[in-house]
């Protein structure tokens, strides 16, 4: 029924796609009013030429020679035969009515044939001529008809020899005759002899099957045999025709064992693509929807109302992309008519949407029904893994080594050389696996072995292994080569342990400001639909990331310190101490004038729409901030650096605009250069007193000269005693080195921010501009002391990577994080009170050695006191430090402030996304409640956001549940 | 542009011509060669049906060279057969029956297998389209592309008047070989249905 429906279609489109051709193309049918009626008027000589034609040609291909005569007759008004007897005789009608005769078809083809040859003798007779030719064309029909082709050539020729060449005389219209009826009839042949050939190799081919054996039934013969099988078919009897031909498998392909197969499909199995990217919970949940049963009842009901009712009876989300279906000529309400009960949501769209000439695409976010053109457009960038193809050439370069307790340096170089591949040794890397560059290496080869299996040799004993990078080699830790393997780099996170009071009374950090991680973890989650790899959550940084309502400073101070103390709402017999700080406000118009260097990577990988073209429009935001007396100068990098805009005053708004928007990506990386390029621009336009530093934008993939981690953060470290200051900013997810562009932001007295949307652009540039552009104080350390006698242990939240040792606190050489104006710092401590059971090993006790005697401080009420140090922003020695005291006010959670309970659920979530071991019995679900309760003022929607962010989290996680169970 | 042939050869509106009964042959009894006026019947029943005889031979699949070649059998083919031309819906009902006996005849020649379920659809199909009226029915058809606008409007001009590949149009209009083709197939039954609304209304 449906064949005949589609077949109906067709009729119909066919139908006016000929009256437009008509209409429009002009192909309109012919006037054949003079055609047919002057083929009416002489229909009987019409027909009978018409037949004639036709009988001859049959004639002609069936019985020989008789039929070049028919035609020759009809043609010429003359007969064979009187060619043939006009030297002895006349010709007569009874000569004439003898060629039929002898050729009965022909007679019987048409009878007219004697009375029309005999009223038109030809005069041309050439006597000595006709009687020869007559004989010879009687020896052709002989040959011919006894199928002795090659001898009837011959005869043909003779033939064509003894007539004379005069064009359209009898006798060369019958030797033409000959020669076309020879060439016709020995191609029928040769035509024949093929289908016969055809036809045995076809039977021989289906015999040699069943010779194949059962037991061993895929055995391919060597590849010499089937050079020869090929070979040998070449030679065919029939040459030009022949290479088509089937012919038998001789000898019967073999194939191999089993095994091998089964061997061979696995080594295909390592070279297959593998679809590295992840489904979304959307997508997840829409792929199991695609499998539930749905029940279709429309009638004449729009495509809108339709979606509608799949949307929300299966629960997924569903687009129409409209643009798509108006260039089919769809609209978004065609009516849809179909009812079935059962089936499949898959089934009932492939039903509905193929009437309507759609289809639909998942995508991360939801299914989008479009044209099958629009899909087509809906391309999805998949990433596969394919291995550099020069590198992996240069990896089977043979090599030959020899070395007794050399340098791993020396080794990798000369291996370098060998193959004619650049080889670099990541040493920071490295030295994770206490491997440096004088590392002795003894190898002794008894013979030539591949550059890849000698790298093998060297390296594994030494737990270090190698990444094919823009057409050389990395070597690195084998571990950090695996975290490589996920492109985001990310530093490996140890959560800090509770730490006893009685062994370690001091705990001291330095402050951080970062954000990067919250936006990252918001492009995981939101953007890419996947929880971020647990080293890419660093609590202090997602605590950090909100404003909370803290009070500036009201005297010298730089920042304002605020502590509060309530229950821990994920153990609740802890304690969770909370430490505030507030830097001081600084009004735009008292900000101090800034030298900015605005340091872009522009290297290829910056190309994509999130990564420079972000960047420029981020940096632009920030142009707009600016005051005629601060300066803006932009340094590019790419595999060479460069000014792009020399240090510029900042009324030249259009100017530097113009500048950014001149940049474009491409090429390697070089950082290094490019940061030395930053540095010296902004030390060459130092403004004292003022606010320098260098902005850098990349994603962090530095991969040509001085970029290992350690030369780039000693690079930095030392341009930063220069007195200016650093901002890194990230873009883009694939290649993003979130652990450099941390370090560098460390080591550089600076800030690292993620710029993952627009609006985070603003966040960071405009809103928090007072921030990035006014240090208010540097070096910033915090040291608690807490007290023995009623905090039994700590846990500081986050913050691993500022922790530092007791001593260093009063070390001004140790670097420390940065506040700039109007920053807000948080940091959580996890409190065991004395009293409660700890759960970790304590050491022995001391044998020469008593435990610290409690002071009468101890006796009082202060759970801690904390000290903070910082330095003035172009100071070199830390001020005095700010001391506070800090006492338990016994507040149950829910008692706290909003913004304690809001500081609490975001560091929650983030040991919840880090798996924490001291997650207690928190949950997504008491963390959304919490946040939920206590979002306040939210004027920029962050929090709610947030809130937003936990629930798909918690959705991705039960997800990645389903998955572990099943 | 060309004008189609039936736009100017204005069908008779009711009219009876009466053939020679036996063609210029004789079909049998010894019958007379056709006379003067047997030449002119068949010129005037050659000028008004030809059209629509050739469209429908077109419709059922043959190409343009049979067409011509089976259009004019058919007349031939009716000429030497008694016929009365009584009405122009019987006529053009009864040369289409001939010129499809004719087609079918054709494609068994050359070796092929016609589906007469296909054929027979095709009739009803072409009654259903065209009716017996065609020239209203392109008529019809010109007003609804006049219609027509935006993509499918440009879609149409660029394949038909243009008479651009569809790979030329996929570069034109940025789409790939399969969307020109849909959206092609798209407007076409749009302008089918303009063209059914429009004749139903006027009937």
């Amino acid at each position: 029924m449906s064949e005949q429906h589609e077949l109906r279609q067709e009729l119909e489109d066919r139908h006016t796609d000929q009256a437009l051709q008509e209409l429009l193309g002009g192909r309109c049918p012919p006037d054949l009013t003079t055609r047919i009626l002057s083929a009416a008027r002489p229909a009987r000589r019409w027909r009978s030429r018409r037949r004639q034609v036709a009988l001859a040609a049959t004639v002609l291909a069936t019985v020989g020679i008789a039929a070049s005569y028919v035609i020759y007759h009809r043609h010429q008004r003359a007969s064979a035969s009187q060619i043939a007897t006009n030297s002895t005789a006349a010709p007569t009608k009874h000569d004439v009515a003898q060629l039929p005769d002898k050729n009965e078809p022909t007679t019987n083809a048409d009878g007219g044939n004697a009375n029309d040859a005999a009223t038109s003798q030809s005069g041309s007779q050439t006597n000595g001529i006709r009687p020869k030719l007559a004989a010879l064309v009687d020896e052709f029909n002989k040959l011919m008809h006894e199928r002795r082709f090659a001898e009837a050539q011959v005869v043909a020729k003779r033939a064509a020899e003894i007539a004379p060449e005069s064009p359209g005389s009898p006798e060369t219209l019958v030797v033409q005759q000959l020669k076309l009826q020879l060439r016709m009839v020995s191609r029928t042949e040769d035509y024949r002899k093929i289908r016969d050939v055809k036809q045995e190799g076809y039977v021989a081919g289906l015999n040699g099957i069943s010779t194949v054996d059962d037991q061993r039934p895929y055995q391919f013969g060597d590849l010499r045999e089937w050079r020869r099988l090929t070979q040998s078919r070449k030679v065919y009897p029939v040459a030009d025709l022949t290479t088509k031909l089937p012919t038998a498998d001789e000898p019967s392909i073999l194939y191999p064992d089993p095994e091998v197969w089964r061997m061979l499909a696995d080594r295909r199995k390592k070279y297959k693509a593998v679809d590295l990217s992840e489904q979304s919970a959307m997508e997840a949940k829409i792929l199991a929807a695609l499998d539930e049963r749905t029940d279709l009842d429309f009638s004449e009901q729009p495509l809108t109302d339709v979606v509608e009712y799949f949307k929300q009876r299966h629960d997924i989300e569903i687009q129409i992309d409209s643009k798509a279906l108006s260039d089919e000529g769809v609209g978004t309400d065609a009516p849809v008519t179909r009812h079935s009960n059962g089936i499949t949501l898959r089934s009932a769209l492939k039903l509905l949407l193929g009437d309507l000439e759609l289809t639909y695409v998942i995508r991360k976010d939801g299914m989008m029904i479009t044209s099958k053109a629009g899909a087509e457009r809906l391309l999805e960038a998949r990433a596969y893994e394919l291995m550099d193809n020069s590198a992996t050439k240069r990896l089977r370069t043979p090599v030959w080594l020899k070395y007794k307790n050399v340098p791993l340096k020396q080794v990798v170089e000369d291996l370098g050389k060998l193959a004619q591949l650049p080889i670099q040794i990541d040493f920071s890397s490295a030295a994770k696996e206490k491997v440096t560059a004088d590392t002795p290496i003894t190898i002794e080869l008894t013979s030539e072995i591949s550059t890849k299996s000698a790298l093998d040799l060297v390296l594994q004993p030494l737990h270090l292994s190698y990444v094919v990078e823009n057409g050389g080699l990395r070597i690195r830790s084998t571990i950090d080569c695996v975290v490589d393997a996920n492109h985001d780099r990310y530093s490996r996170i140890i959560e800090n342990p509770f730490l006893s009071v009685g062994e370690h009374p001091l705990s001291t950090f330095g402050v951080d400001v970062d954000t990067a991680s919250y936006a990252k973890v918001r492009r995981y989650i939101l953007q890419e639909g996947e929880l971020p790899p647990p080293d890419a959550v660093r609590i202090e940084e997602l605590v950090n990331y909100f404003d909370y309502d803290y009070a500036p400073p009201d005297n010298d101070v730089p920042f304002a310190t605020h502590v509060e103390v309530a229950a821990c709402p994920w153990q609740a017999e802890n304690k969770l101490l909370r430490i505030g700080l507030k830097g001081r406000e600084v009004p735009e118009e008292e900000r101090p004038a800034a030298n900015l260097v605005f340091l872009l990577d522009v290297s290829g990988s910056m190309e994509p729409d999130d990564r420079l073209p972000r960047a420029v429009r981020a940096m632009r935001l920030l142009v707009e901030r600016l005051r005629e007396n601060d300066r803006v100068a932009i340094v590019v990098y790419a595999g060479e650096s460069g000014l792009a805009l020399p240090s510029t005053a900042g009324f030249q708004k259009e100017r530097i605009a113009s500048a950014l928007d001149s940049l474009h990506a491409g090429g390697s990386t070089n950082g290094a250069s490019g940061i030395r390029l930053a540095y010296d621009t902004a030390q060459e336009h130092f403004i004292k007193g003022g606010t320098n530093r260098v902005i850098l934008c990349t994603d962090g993939d530095f991969n040509v000269g001085a970029t290992s981690a350690g030369e780039l953060e000693l690079l930095i470290e030392e341009r930063a005693k220069g007195g200016v200051f650093l901002t890194v900013l990230g873009f883009g997810i694939g290649n993003h080195n979130d652990e450099l562009m941390e370090k560098l932001a460390d080591k550089g007295n600076g800030n690292y921010g993620y710029i993952d949307s627009e609006a985070e652009a603003r966040k960071l540039l405009v809103e928090q501009a007072g921030g990035t552009l006014v240090t208010i104080a540097k070096d910033v350390k915090a040291q608690l002391e807490f007290n023995p006698r009623l905090v039994a242990a700590y846990r500081l939240i986050g913050y691993e990577d500022r922790v530092l040792p007791p001593e260093d606190f009063n070390n001004d050489k140790k670097d420390a994080g940065d506040i700039g104006a109007g920053h807000t710092v948080t940091a959580l401590y996890e409190l065991i009170p004395a009293g409660q059971p700890v759960n970790f090993p304590e050491a022995d006790e001391l044998k020469y050695q008593r435990p610290a005697v409690l002071t009468e401080a101890a006796a009082s009420d202060e759970l801690l006191t904390l000290k903070l140090k910082y330095k003035q922003p172009d100071g070199q020695e830390s001020e005095k430090p700010l001391i506070v005291s800090v006492r338990d006010s016994k507040l149950s959670f829910d008692r706290a402030t909003a913004d304690f309970q809001y500081a609490a659920a975001v560091a929650g979530f983030g040991m919840l996304l880090r798996d924490s071991q001291f997650r207690g019995n928190l949950t997504y679900g008491a963390v959304r409640e919490i946040a939920e309760q206590t979002i306040g003022r939210d004027p920029q929607g962050r929090r709610k956001e947030f809130v937003q962010l936990v629930r798909q989290a918690s959705a991705l996680d039960a997800r990645r549940m389903n998955q572990k169970s099943k | 542009m060309t004008q189609p042939v039936g736009s100017r050869l204005p069908l008779a509106v009711l009219r009876k011509i009466t053939l020679h009964p036996f063609g210029p042959f004789g079909h049998s009894k010894g019958m007379a060669i056709a006379s003067d006026k047997g030449a002119s019947d068949l010129a005037e029943l050659v000028r008004d049906y030809q059209a629509g005889v050739w469209r429908y031979l077109r419709f059922l699949g043959a190409d343009e060279s049979l067409c011509d070649d089976l259009t004019q059998e058919t007349f031939l083919a009716v000429w030497k057969k008694p016929f009365v031309d009584h009405a122009p819906a019987a006529t053009r009902q009864y040369l289409r029956t001939v010129a499809r006996n004719l087609y079918l005849m054709s494609l068994r020649k050359r070796g092929r297998q016609p589906t007469l379920e296909r054929i027979e659809l095709a009739d009803e199909v072409w009654q259903e389209l065209a009716g017996d009226d065609e020239e209203s029915m392109l008529e019809a058809l010109r007003e609804c592309v006049e219609m027509l606008n935006g993509r499918a409007r440009q879609a149409i001009d660029l394949c038909y008047r243009n008479n651009r590949s569809r790979a030329g149009i996929g570069r034109e209009m940025e789409l790939s070989d399969d969307g020109v083709k849909s959206l092609l197939r798209r407007t076409r039954e749009l302008l089918r249905r303009c063209v059914e609304e429009k004749r139903s209304a006027e009937q």
